[in-house]
């Protein structure tokens, strides 16, 4: 009896002291195999992964119209453009052109390992440009893991001249998605609405940019203020909500033609216009007499049907991707909270019972998720699945809100409002909340809306 | 006056106080008398007892001393030893025989032969045992009934055992005296694995995402006897895979297999080579830190 108890103490010491050890190696276990077994664990944070990406090489210098000074120099555009991509995303630590040695074109193929080890990065971008006969340039991208002296990836694309930041982006899109998992997503198209002026008259225009800021472009003239702009699932035209002398007008722009047409126009207050999965219907939000409801409409134009019928503030209705139903927020309970409804407006339920206000939902392209802005004192970027539960706050700010969600689903854009100034920027968080970035843009910015990954 | 009336009172008070304490020692009987002393000197007596006992040193009850128990699930099944040998040299026991061999007697002649039996080798009928090479204390190395000597024909002090047509050891002339068993011991497992985790653990790093960090990798991989990797280790499977890290689940593996081909070539005692040239299922995960 005594040993037993004896036994017993010893083993109550012995395992606190056991347990600290095995936080990392769980003791090997016989498999059926006879294998040593056990666990491998990675400790910490996310240390950002360090990419070279010196210049592209060029196999002679000619000149383009894409660079006065020919190829050469733009190889080395060509890497500044992907070092800029990368660069603020959380995941990576590129090392652009300027501060690395120029390889060789031979090198693209077959990297000088010896050389690339010895610096701190752990993956290699190589490529190359050359301008064909015709002015059209060839661009190739390598991925090489400096480590295992291995090519991970590599693809080419030929464009024209003008196109040559595209090529960049395309490279970029090569490496995250290979390096993250995720879809691509730099080589695409943001319409957001530009801001200048005085607070008090602030001039709203639409506008679209590359993902990186450039190729910038107003849409709309400034006379109608322009809103909350939302691309179309086939990403070729735009919705936006117009407002000319106070009259408000829904419109879709045909990014092709450069043309518009109205979808409908009311005397009432109109808001928050969302395209169905199908691209066939236009959601909207209407106050009339002072009850503010859910509306869809065909995409080109005709009868409104009227989905909600509470008294109170139904609005922002984002389908989910399989188009049988509809998130929305509505004031019905007292604040402002997330409603799930099936599309024809039947079965409206709440799902956010979390505390604070929860605003301008949007579905999840994938479906797995719906953003949020949760008003909590400041306004907050969230996500919660479709049933209200796991919610995760991705940023803390004074003012974020109108979070859309990138062609991927995984990275959400948003805009955030400074506290003094009250000037807007975009901003772009991942689902890890971890990463945020700003999207350059030359003015003001707000109501961002990611367009098509371009094929 | 006051004081005067408060001291008379307090006299006639304590007066029939006294006189009740002296009444009663004054009416105890003999027999009680003898019992208060008798009471009196047994207490004392146990006083002294006491207080003897208590100066002299506690006795020292001897602590058993504390054992470290393993929890070993696979004990006592399969035989193990540091170093296995499934063909150790057989224990040889230095018979003598004390009747005359059988091969004598069917001679017919009667002239007694010459001894042809070798003389009985000397050998200590156990191996010396051999320094053991672990460090760590075998939690029961079961000895393996199965090559012990084979019972001698008694007499005949002849090389070929009974144990010849078994194809049991009959390894005379070896010098394999390393104690037979079929495994190694579970803690030699671990100190070897430790050793592989330890080269392998800084090339590991998963990728990054939501709920990345709950995914778990499970690989296996095949080494040489000089620790190089034998072939591409192997992806056996993947836990915690949801809707939000599926995106990530491919690279998650590809770079656990990364962390063992950069961790290679591993170096291990080429002694236990047959416990570490399997090595699997390894779960490759991230834990936060706290």
């Amino acid at each position: 009896m005594k040993k037993t108890i004896i036994a017993f103490l010893a083993l109550a010491t012995a395992l606190p002291l056991s347990a600290q050890n095995d936080t990392v190696v769980v003791p090997p276990d016989i498999s059926e195999d006879g294998g040593l077994t056990g666990s491998i664990s990675y400790e910490g944070a996310w240390q950002d992964l360090g990419i070279a990406i010196p210049s592209f090489a060029t196999n002679a210098n000619v000149p383009t119209p894409a660079n006065t000074e020919g190829t050469a120099a733009l190889g080395r555009e060509l890497a500044r453009v992907i070092t800029a991509d990368l660069r603020n995303n959380g995941l990576f630590r590129p090392v652009g052109p300027d501060s690395l040695p120029r390889p060789e074109y031979a090198e693209i193929t077959a990297p000088r390992w010896s050389a690339w080890q010895a610096r701190s990065a752990e993956m290699l971008v190589h490529g190359y440009v050359r301008a064909g006969s015709d002015g059209r340039l060839t661009v190739g991208c390598y991925l090489y893991d400096i480590q295992l002296k291995n090519e991970l990836v590599r693809e080419g694309w030929v464009v024209p001249p003008s196109d040559w930041r595209r090529a960049a982006h395309k490279c970029a899109d090569l490496v995250y998605s290979r390096l993250s998992g995720e879809s691509p997503f730099f080589d695409s198209k943001i319409a957001y609405i530009a801001e200048t002026g005085p607070k008090d008259h602030r001039i709203k225009r639409l506008a679209i940019m590359d993902s990186d800021g450039a190729n910038h472009r107003f849409i709309t003239s400034g006379q109608a203020t322009a809103l909350t702009p939302r691309y179309s699932p086939d990403y070729k035209q735009i919705v936006y909500l117009s407002y000319l002398k106070g009259r408000p007008s829904i419109y879709i722009y045909d990014i092709g033609t450069g043309k518009q047409h109205l979808v409908t126009t009311s005397n009432n207050q109109t808001f928050a216009p969302r395209w169905s999965p199908d691209g066939k219907w236009i959601l909207y939000s209407m106050a009339v007499g002072g009850n503010t409801d859910i509306y869809r409409v065909p995409a080109q134009g005709g009868e409104s049907r009227r989905l909600t019928d509470s008294p109170g503030l139904d609005v922002g209705g984002s389908y989910s991707p399989d188009g049988s139903r509809i998130v929305f927020e509505s004031d019905r309970s007292g604040s402002q909270q997330l409603y799930v409804m099936n599309a024809d407006g039947s079965n409206q339920r709440r799902i956010s019972f979390f505390g604070g206000r929860a605003a301008t939902p949007e579905w999840s392209p994938r479906g797995d998720q719906i953003a949020f802005t949760h008003i909590t004192g400041n306004f907050r970027i969230a996500v919660v699945d479709p049933n209200g539960g796991n919610l995760r706050h991705l940023t803390n700010n004074w003012q974020d809100e109108a979070p859309t969600w990138a062609p991927n689903g995984r990275i959400i854009q948003f805009f955030r409002t400074a506290r003094n100034s009250g000037e807007s920027s975009l901003w772009q968080v991942d689902l890890t909340g971890r990463n945020e970035r700003r999207l350059p843009t030359p003015v003001g910015a707000s109501d961002p809306s990611w367009g098509p990954v371009l094929p | 006056m006051p004081g005067s009336i408060r001291f008379r009172w307090s006299q006639t008070v304590q007066q029939p106080l006294n006189s009740v304490v002296s009444m009663q020692i004054a009416a105890l009987r003999k027999e009680e008398k003898l019992g208060l002393a008798v009471a009196f000197g047994a207490h004392v007596a146990l006083v002294a007892v006491l207080a003897l006992h208590a100066m002299r040193a506690p006795p020292v009850i001897p602590m058993p001393e504390r054992m470290t128990v393993s929890l070993a699930d696979d004990v006592a099944l399969t035989s193990t030893a540091p170093d296995p040998s499934q063909d150790s040299r057989a224990a040889i026991a230095p018979t003598l025989s004390d009747t005359p061999a059988p091969v004598a007697e069917s001679v017919p002649d009667p002239e007694p032969l010459p001894r042809i039996t070798p003389e009985p080798v000397p050998r200590p009928t156990a191996a010396p045992p051999k320094p053991k090479p672990s460090p760590k204390p075998q939690p029961r190395p079961t000895p393996k009934p199965q090559p012990k000597p084979a019972p001698k024909p008694k007499g005949g002090a002849a090389q070929v055992g009974s144990n010849f047509l078994e194809g049991l050891s009959d390894n005379r002339t070896g010098n394999d005296s390393r104690m037979p068993a079929s495994q190694i011991g579970a803690g030699v497992k671990a100190s070897l694995f430790s050793q592989i985790a330890r080269q392998i653990r800084p090339n590991w790093k998963p990728p990054s995402g939501a709920d990345a960090d709950k995914l778990v990798t499970i690989i296996k991989f095949r080494l040489n006897p000089d620790g190089t990797l034998s072939g591409r280790p192997q992806v056996m499977g993947q836990r915690n895979v949801n809707d939000a890290n599926r995106s990530q689940a491919g690279r998650h593996a590809e770079l656990a297999v990364r962390a063992v081909e950069l961790a290679a070539p591993f170096d291990l005692d080429p002694k236990y080579y047959e416990a570490w040239k399997n090595v699997g299922p390894l779960d490759f995960d991230w834990k936060l830190s706290q």
